[in-house]
C-alpha cells in the first residue's frame, strides 16, 4: 500500500502514537526481486503517484526506542576536543598560540562520529606527545605577569603560585583545584624551582596544569552532576568553550529548569553570533560542511582553495544564522532561499557579489544547505556530478538510514559516458538488476532533483555530457511505507524538511553530539521529549536543545 | 648532525637532487641501544583492491618462475620476495571502508567497525618491538584528515596514525639541541629530564582520578597512563644512549615544501617512506606500519581528460597507464625500504637479514571484492626461515549452501550470496599471520580467530 507523504510532524494533532500499531498496514515492503524493471527498457522507472489517505500511524525513531525507557548516560570522563582545549586554554591563559591545529591529526574520532565523542580510549602515545608539544608551546607563550600580578615580583613565592592554581589553575580545570590535587601542583613546583630557578618552575608548572586530568577531561562522575560539571556540560555543548562569567555565575542554581533554560537560549545565541563552536558546529559536522576542503578536484573543474575556502565559510554562517535568527526553523536549514555569499563564490551562484557581506536571496532553485556548493561539489565526482553519493548524503547523514554494503563482486565500474544517455539514465542498471535496485531505489531518486546543479554547484539546465535536458524528478522511497515524489531542488528540500525520519535523525544527532555518545541505547525519554518539544514549537531548534538540557536525565548519570 | 637541506635533498626535493640516496651513517644506527639481532617488520598496508594484470604471477619463462609486473621495481632484489596467492578473510569489510584486514577476527560495534583484537603490526610490536624506544609507528603515506588509522591495539582500542610527515618527524626526532653555547648532550639530558619529571608528576595526576573509574571509564586513564609510560621509557632509553651516536639532532622534511595539510602529493608519501627508513636504521622502533590509502593522488598520470584521483579510477576512470603507476609506486617504495636496510650494517650482515616488509591490500582481490583472493608480497627470509618464490595455495570450490566458515562467518551483505560453486581460498590470513609467527621464532604463538586458522602453511617456510 503506497501512502501519501503529509508534513504530519509539524502538526501536533498529526503526531500517532509512539509504538507502532499493529493493524495499520503501513509498508507493503519493496518489489519482489522477479518483479524489477525489465532491463532492456528505456523507460524510466516510474515515480509512485501521490495518493489521498490518512496519514501512517508511525513509530517516532523508526519505531526502535521504548519511549518509556529512562536510561541516562553512564558516568564518564571525556577528553576535550581539540577546538575545546583551544577555547579552555585561551580563556584561561591569553595566550595566542594554535592549540586545535596541531591536534587535528591525532585526536581522531571513528568515522561519522561527531569531534566530541568520547567512546575510546584517546590519549594513545602519539596523542600524548603531541599534547605535549602544544602544551610546551603555551607554557613557552604564557606571560607569568599576565596571568597572576604578583608573580612579577614573588615568582619565587610559594603564596603567589598558589594564587596561580586559585586564578588560572581553577580556570583551565573548570572548578577548584581538590586539596591533593593542590598539594601536588606546588609540590611540582617547588621540586623545579629548587633544580632549575623560578622562571623554568613556574614554565612546568604551565605545563602540568595542561597535562592534568583535571584540564583535559571533563568528568561526569556522580548520578547528579556536581554544579561545576552541569556548567561545564553545557557550556562544552552549546559554545565549544568553558563556562563563561555569567554561566558560572548561576553555577549553583543549574538544578532550575527555568535558569536552564534561559542559559541554553543566552548560549545559543551567543555562539551563533560569536565563534560558532557549539551547536552551529553540530550542525556544520551534521552536514558534513567541511568534506569540501578535503575532496581531490582537477584543475580543469576550476574549484580552487579559495572556492572550497568560500563555500565552507558561506555554508557555517547560514547555519549559524539560522541558529541567531529569533525562531529558528528546523524548515529554514533546508529551504531559506537568503545568505551571504563571499565575492569568490558569487559567480558561481548567479548572483551580483553582495556589498561587505549583506544577506541575499538566491535564485529561485537554490535553496537551503542542499543548495549549497560545499556540499553539491563535495558530494560530486571530479568532472561530473554523482547521484550515487548525492543520495548517500541524503539517505545516511540527513535520514539516519544507514545501508548496507554493495554485494560483494558486484560490477562497480561507473557506466561510460556515450554522448546520448543521461547520468540519470545511466544508472538505469541499478533499477534493473536486483542486487542493485533494493538499496539504489532508496539512494538514487533523492539525489535526481540535484542534477540541476553541476559538479561545482553551479546550475544549469542542459546535462553537457549527453547534451539533454535535465530530468529533476526525484522521490523519497522507504520511509515507513510513504513515498513522496518531487519535482527539482526546491521541492527536494521541501520534502526533507517535513520529513519525520529528517527531524528525528537530526534529534537524535544532536543527543549524541551533547552526550559524546554514539555507541549504547539513547535515554528514549530525552528524546521523545525533544521530539515533542520540536513539534510544540513548530521546528524551532533551540527549543528542542532546550527539551534536552531541562530534562532531568541530561544532568544525570547512572 | 644531518643537515636539512641533505634531508630535502635526497628526498629530490631540492634542485639537482639525486632521488633517496642513503640517508643514514653507519654510525647512526648505534643510537638508541639498539641490539644487534632485533628483528624488524613493516607493514606496507594499501587499499582499494588489486587487478591481475598487476600484481605478481606465477610465469615460467621469469626468474624464479613469476612475473613482478607492476613490481618491477624489486627485480634487482627478487631473491628476496616471496608471493602468497589465495587467502580468505571472511571478517574483514568488503567495500573499501576495509580497516581492520589486518585483524583477522570480528571486529565490534553494530557495523563491526571497530577491531575486535589487534591488528598484526601492534602484536608484534608486544612480542619483537617491545625493546625499542617506540614499540611502533604508524604512518600514512598520504596526508588527508579523513584518512582513519588501519592499526589497533585491541578491542575498541584504535592506534592512532601520524598524517603529516613534518610534524610526524619533528615529534620523532626532536630538536634538543643547547642554546647559548651549550652543549647539545647536556641540553638533551637536561630536557630529557625535566620531561621525565613532569611525566612522572601527570602520572600521579591521573592516578588520582582513574581510581574513582570502573570499566571503559577506567580504560580510558589507563590508556593515558599506558603511553606516559611508553614515553617515559623512551626517553629513558634516549637518556643511557651516548649522545655522540644519537639520531635525535636529524632535521625533517620543511612543512612548506611539502605543502602542509592536505597534502596528497607524491612527495609526502615518498617522505614518509622516508620516515620509515629513518627510525628503522636508527634503531627508534622495529615495527612500522605505513597506511598507503588515498583519497587524492593528483601525481597519477592522466590521459586527455580523463579524471584524477584514486577512488574514482577502480570505476571506470583508471587507465592502464595510471593503475600501472599506482602499483608499480608502491614497488618501488619497498624496494626503498629494502635497499636502506640491506645497506646499513648489523651483526656480520645488514638489517635486512632481521627483517620481514609485508605488503597486503585491505581488500581481497578487486575493489569491491570480497574476502577470498588475498595476496601478500614480502621482502627477507627472517634468516632463511621463510622461503622466497611464488606460493600458489590451493583454492576448494564451495557450496554456499553448506558450512563452511568460508561463507558462515561473514556477515551477509559481505557475501557473494548469489554465487555457487566458486573456487574459493582454503587458507586464511589467520593461517599466514600465524606462519610469520613461525618465522620470527615464536612457534606455536596463533594469531587472529581461531575458527579459520588451520595452522602454518608450511609452503612458506623453509
Amino acid at each position: 500500500m503506497r501512502v501519501p507523504f503529509l508534513p504530519c510532524l509539524l502538526a501536533a494533532s498529526c503526531v500517532g502514537p509512539l509504538v507502532p500499531d499493529p493493524t495499520v498496514d503501513v509498508d507493503d515492503g519493496p518489489p519482489p526481486a522477479g518483479e524489477a524493471p525489465d532491463p532492456m527498457s528505456p523507460v524510466l522507472p516510474v515515480r509512485p503517484e501521490p495518493v489521498s489517505e490518512a496519514p501512517p500511524a508511525v513509530s517516532a525513531f523508526g519505531g526502535a526506542l521504548d519511549p518509556a525507557a529512562c536510561t541516562p548516560r553512564p558516568v564518564q570522563v571525556r577528553r576535550l576536543t581539540p577546538s575545546e582545549l583551544e577555547s579552555t586554554v585561551k580563556a584561561a591563559l591569553g595566550v595566542d598560540v594554535d592549540v586545535a591545529e596541531p591536534l587535528e591529526g591525532s585526536f581522531q574520532v571513528p568515522p561519522g562520529a561527531f569531534s566530541t565523542f568520547s567512546g575510546v580510549p584517546q590519549m594513545g602515545e602519539t596523542q600524548v606527545e603531541t599534547w605535549m608539544g602544544v602544551a610546551e608551546a603555551v607554557a613557552a607563550a604564557t606571560r607569568p605577569a599576565d596571568i597572576e600580578p604578583c608573580l612579577e615580583t614573588q615568582i619565587d613565592e610559594l603564596g603567589c603560585v598558589g594564587r596561580v592554581l586559585d586564578g588560572a589553575g581553577r580556570a583551565l580545570f573548570r572548578r577548584p583545584l581538590t586539596d591533593s590535587e593542590r598539594d601536588a601542583a606546588l609540590a611540582f613546583w617547588t621540586a623545579e624551582r629548587d633544580l632549575d630557578g623560578p622562571e623554568s618552575a613556574f614554565t612546568r608548572l604551565v605545563e602540568y596544569l595542561l597535562l592534568a586530568s583535571g584540564t583535559l577531561y571533563r568528568t561526569e562522575l556522580e548520578a547528579a552532576l556536581s554544579p561545576s560539571e552541569r556548567a561545564a556540560l553545557l557550556a562544552y555543548f552549546l559554545t565549544g568553550g568553558p563556562p563563561d562569567d555569567a554561566l558560572k555565575s548561576v553555577e549553583e542554581r543549574l538544578t532550575d529548569p527555568a535558569v536552564i533554560a534561559a542559559e541554553t537560549r543566552r548560549l545559543v545565541r551567543a555562539d551563533a553570533t560569536g565563534r560558532g563552536q557549539g551547536l552551529s558546529r553540530m550542525l556544520a559536522e551534521f552536514f558534513h560542511v567541511r568534506d569540501i576542503l578535503d575532496v581531490p578536484k582537477p584543475e580543469a573543474l576550476g574549484f580552487d582553495d579559495a572556492l572550497r575556502a568560500a563555500a565552507v565559510e558561506e555554508s557555517e554562517l547560514f547555519l549559524r544564522e539560522v541558529l541567531a535568527a529569533g525562531q529558528p526553523s528546523f524548515s529554514e536549514l533546508f529551504e531559506s532561499p537568503y545568505t551571504r555569499v563571499p565575492p569568490v563564490l558569487a559567480e558561481l551562484y548567479g548572483v551580483e557579489p553582495s556589498e561587505a557581506g549583506a544577506q541575499v536571496r538566491l535564485p529561485p532553485e537554490r535553496v537551503g544547505i542542499l543548495g549549497k556548493a560545499s556540499f553539491l561539489a563535495a558530494n560530486a565526482r571530479e568532472l561530473e556530478t554523482d547521484i550515487i553519493h548525492r543520495g548517500l548524503y541524503i539517505r545516511e547523514s540527513l535520514l539516519c538510514d544507514p545501508l548496507p554494503d554493495p554485494p560483494a563482486n558486484v560490477d562497480d565500474a561507473f557506466p561510460e559516458i556515450d554522448g546520448t544517455k543521461t547520468h540519470r539514465e545511466r544508472l538505469l542498471q541499478h533499477q534493473s538488476d536486483p542486487s542493485c535496485a533494493a538499496c539504489h531505489t532508496r539512494i538514487d531518486p533523492l539525489a535526481f532533483p540535484l542534477e540541476v546543479f553541476d559538479a561545482r554547484g553551479a546550475y544549469r539546465t542542459i546535462e553537457p555530457e549527453s547534451n539533454r535536458t535535465i530530468d529533476a524528478s526525484g522521490w523519497i522511497e522507504g520511509i515507513r511505507g510513504e513515498d513522496r515524489s518531487f519535482e527539482g531542488p526546491v521541492e527536494l528540500a521541501r520534502a526533507l524538511s517535513v520529513t519525520p525520519e529528517a527531524a528525528e535523525c537530526l534529534i537524535r544527532r544532536t543527543y549524541e553530539f551533547a552526550l559524546g555518545a554514539v555507541e549504547g541505547a539513547p535515554d528514549a525519554c530525552v528524546l521523545y521529549a525533544m521530539r515533542d518539544a520540536f513539534v510544540a514549537s513548530g521546528g524551532d531548534l533551540v527549543e528542542t536543545v532546550v527539551a534536552l538540557t531541562t530534562h532531568p536525565d541530561f544532568f544525570r548519570r547512572r | 648532525m644531518y643537515p636539512r637541506r641533505r634531508f630535502l635533498r635526497d628526498l629530490g626535493l631540492a634542485s639537482g637532487a639525486s632521488f633517496l640516496g642513503p640517508l643514514v651513517d653507519p654510525w647512526m644506527r648505534t643510537a638508541w641501544g639498539q641490539s644487534a639481532s632485533a628483528q624488524r617488520l613493516v607493514i606496507y598496508q594499501t587499499s582499494l583492491g588489486t587487478r591481475d594484470q598487476y600484481v605478481p604471477a606465477p610465469d615460467p619463462a621469469s626468474a624464479l618462475g613469476f612475473d613482478l609486473k607492476s613490481f618491477r621495481a624489486l627485480e634487482d632484489v627478487k631473491a628476496d620476495v616471496q608471493v602468497v596467492r589465495n587467502l580468505y578473510n571472511p571478517f574483514n569489510q568488503h567495500l573499501h571502508g576495509n580497516r581492520w584486514a589486518l585483524t583477522s577476527a570480528p571486529g565490534t560495534g553494530e557495523d563491526e567497525e571497530s577491531p575486535g583484537t589487534a591488528t598484526f603490526d601492534r602484536f608484534m610490536a608486544e612480542r619483537v618491538g617491545s625493546a625499542a624506544p617506540v614499540r611502533s609507528l604508524n604512518l600514512a603515506l598520504w596526508d588527508n584528515r579523513r584518512l582513519t588509522t588501519q592499526s589497533a591495539s585491541g578491542a575498541g582500542q584504535p592506534f592512532p596514525v601520524d598524517r603529516e610527515a613534518a610534524s610526524a618527524f619533528a615529534r620523532l626526532f626532536p630538536d634538543e639541541g643547547g642554546t647559548g653555547g651549550e652543549d647539545p648532550s647536556a641540553a638533551r639530558n637536561r630536557r630529557t629530564a625535566q620531561r621525565r619529571r613532569l611525566l612522572d608528576a601527570v602520572r600521579g595526576d591521573v592516578r588520582r582520578l582513574e581510581r574513582r573509574l570502573a570499566g571503559p571509564e577506567k580504560l580510558k586513564l589507563e590508556t593515558y597512563l599506558g603511553s606516559i609510560d611508553a614515553i617515559d621509557g623512551r626517553l629513558q632509553a634516549l637518556a643511557e644512549t651516548p649522545a655522540t651516536a644519537s639520531c635525535s639532532a636529524v632535521e625533517g622534511p620543511d612543512p612548506e615544501t611539502l605543502g602542509g595539510a592536505r597534502d596528497p602529493r607524491r612527495e609526502h608519501a615518498d617522505a614518509m617512506v622516508e620516515l620509515a627508513a629513518l627510525s628503522l636504521t636508527c634503531g627508534l622502533t622495529q615495527v612500522v606500519h605505513l597506511n598507503n590509502r588515498p583519497t587524492g593522488v593528483d601525481w597519477l598520470p592522466t590521459d586527455n581528460d580523463e579524471q584524477t584521483g584514486s577512488h574514482s579510477m577502480w570505476h571506470g576512470d583508471g587507465t592502464d597507464l595510471k593503475h600501472d603507476a599506482w602499483f608499480s609506486l608502491q614497488g618501488q617504495h619497498l624496494r626503498t625500504l629494502w635497499r636502506r636496510l640491506q645497506d646499513t650494517p648489523e651483526g656480520a650482515g645488514s638489517m635486512a637479514d632481521n627483517t620481514l616488509i609485508l605488503w597486503i591490500n585491505s581488500s581481497g582481490g578487486g575493489h569491491h571484492n570480497g574476502f577470498y583472493d588475498y595476496w601478500v608480497l614480502t621482502l627477507g627470509t627472517l634468516g632463511g626461515r621463510l622461503r622466497p618464490g611464488f606460493v600458489d595455495l590451493p583454492r576448494s570450490s564451495v557450496d554456499n549452501a553448506g558450512s563452511d566458515p568460508r561463507y558462515t562467518l561473514a556477515k551477509e551483505n559481505r557475501r557473494p550470496s548469489t554465487r555457487s560453486n566458486r573456487d574459493y581460498s582454503v587458507r586464511s590470513t589467520a593461517d599466514y599471520f600465524t606462519t610469520l609467527n613461525e618465522a620470527f621464532g615464536l612457534p606455536g604463538e596463533t594469531f587472529g580467530d581461531a575458527r579459520i586458522r588451520q595452522g602454518p602453511i608450511q609452503e612458506m617456510l623453509t
